[in-house]
């Protein structure tokens, strides 16, 4: 409780406690912020996209109900050369193949419906597959980057003690500011992990939810092509 | 990385991903109060000395006073009075004029007996007390007494001081790890600045150290453990605390 004692303390900023780390411990923050950067691009890329598909699901779904005609809807799809997305790309696929069917001729009703499923089928995977996308980086982002933070922090307060073992005397004055120091890795770990843990689980619900919309649509689209073929 | 239907919201997504992070740094660099201040002002001192400047206040004090100690004084001697009257006025009628005298002192002796005997013991104690802190002080401390001429001391004043070294000396010893010391009598002296607030001003500086640096250490902590110290409120008393010499023995007896 002198003035010598408060002096170094006195100018302790995030700054400060950021660039007097001892380099392993810098590295860490590097890569946390790094991983923060890249998992909060992530997250907000997917916002965009999963509420654009289910928006797109919802139109879909309308304008198909409301429809007539289906080769009409075929041809407005496919118009411009421009590929459908998302639901409108079940649709697609499994139109085109049942009117290729069509155009063929002499099959049996079972064996058009079957290959409209196959193609459906694919056409779902690859949906699938880009509403999957990014959601493994983010699961691993909120597990692994509170251990790196961790491990930041442990060899920040490591050093600390190192340091402490040449003073006859120890006080709390000697460590804090090194502790101090090597919390932050844990803090930064904990700030990339949080939010990409929120998302993973939230992103993986809306995708399971747009999965279900699709596999019924599937099932009801080759009901109508079965009564049609 | 990134597909290919998710470009044109890459811009868009990382444009946000940094506004994220530049708030959060934001907050953090905010929200925290990274300086740790302490409440140490010298100021303090300043106060202390234009304390007495009100001086018109204490003016009015005085006018009340005496009016307290008239009924004080009267209610003393009343009760002399009626007690041995009654006593009187019920044994005038037997004719026993040796009695009366003897019954007359008797009521009044043992009524101021236990009141009186009890100040008097109180005030053996407190005496008996204050020789043994003055013969302390006297013993192991000669630093203040020198260091008293400075100021204005009168022979209460360093009673006061004597007083307050004790009470600092009582709660550093309350602090010592005793265990450090072993079973000696060692002795100690320490250079200690202290500020109006109890506080130390400086880092302890020993002048005799016991011979066992593992207890001239303990003391050395429990110094600063004690921070902060008891000290007089008076400046005129304080300044002998300034920069005090103690003599010090862990264990005891001085």
């Amino acid at each position: 409780m002198n003035l010598t004692d408060i002096q170094p303390a006195a100018d302790m900023s995030i700054v400060s406690l950021v660039t007097g780390a001892s380099v392993p411990v810098q590295l860490v923050m590097l890569l946390l912020l790094l991983t923060s950067l890249a998992s909060w691009w992530y997250i907000f890329i997917k916002v965009f996209v999963l509420r654009r598909a289910s928006e797109e699901a919802e139109d879909f779904e309308e304008t198909f109900w409301h429809s007539s005609d289906l080769d009409q809807l075929y041809q407005g799809l496919t118009a411009g050369r421009r590929t459908p997305k998302g639901m409108a790309s079940l649709f697609e696929a499994g139109y085109r193949e049942f009117s290729r069917l069509k155009r063929q001729g002499g099959l049996d009703a079972t064996v058009t419906t079957e290959s409209v499923r196959r193609a459906m089928r694919a056409a779902y995977n690859r949906e699938m597959d880009h509403l999957d996308a990014h959601l493994p980086f983010l699961a691993s982002v909120g597990s692994v980057s509170p251990y790196i933070g961790l491990l930041g922090t442990v060899w920040g307060i490591m050093n600390a003690f190192l340091g402490l073992s040449n003073v006859a005397q120890a006080t709390l004055t000697q460590v804090a500011p090194g502790i101090a120091e090597a919390l932050i890795a844990t803090a930064i770990g904990l700030f990339a992990a949080i939010p990409a843990v929120i998302a993973y689980n939230r992103f993986a619900s809306s995708v399971d939810r747009l999965a279900v919309r699709y596999e019924s649509f599937t099932e009801e689209f080759t009901n109508i092509l079965h009564r049609k073929a | 990385m990134i597909r290919q239907r998710e470009q044109a919201l890459a811009a868009r997504a990382g444009a946000m991903a940094i506004g994220v992070h530049a708030l959060l740094l934001l907050v953090l660099v905010f929200s925290f109060n990274w300086k740790n201040v302490q409440p140490m002002n010298v100021a303090q001192v300043e106060l202390w000395d234009s304390l007495p400047e009100p001086v018109p206040a204490p003016k009015p004090l005085p006018e009340p006073a005496p009016v307290p100690p008239v009924p004080e004084v009267k209610p003393e001697p009343p009760p002399p009075v009626p007690e041995p009257e009654p006593e009187i006025v019920i044994k005038p009628e037997p004719p026993k004029p040796e009695v009366k005298p003897k019954e007359k002192p008797k009521p009044e002796k043992p009524k101021p007996d236990p009141a009186i005997k009890q100040r008097e013991e109180e005030k053996r104690k407190l005496e008996e007390l204050q020789k043994m802190f003055a013969e302390e002080d006297r013993a192991t401390q000669p630093a203040p007494a020198k260091a008293a001429p400075v100021g204005p001391t009168s022979a209460a004043n360093a009673g006061e001081v004597d007083k307050y070294v004790a009470r600092i000396r009582e709660k550093i010893r309350g602090n010592v790890n005793k265990q450090l010391c072993g079973e000696g009598q060692p002795e100690l002296e320490f250079q200690i600045a202290i500020l109006p607030t109890g506080q130390l001003s400086r880092d302890p500086v020993m002048l005799k150290g016991s011979g066992n640096p593992a207890c001239d250490q303990a003391v050395d902590r429990a110094i600063r453990a004690s921070d902060p110290l008891p000290v007089p409120n008076d400046p005129t008393l304080f300044s002998n605390f300034r920069n005090l010499k103690l003599k010090f023995s862990p264990n005891g007896g001085g």
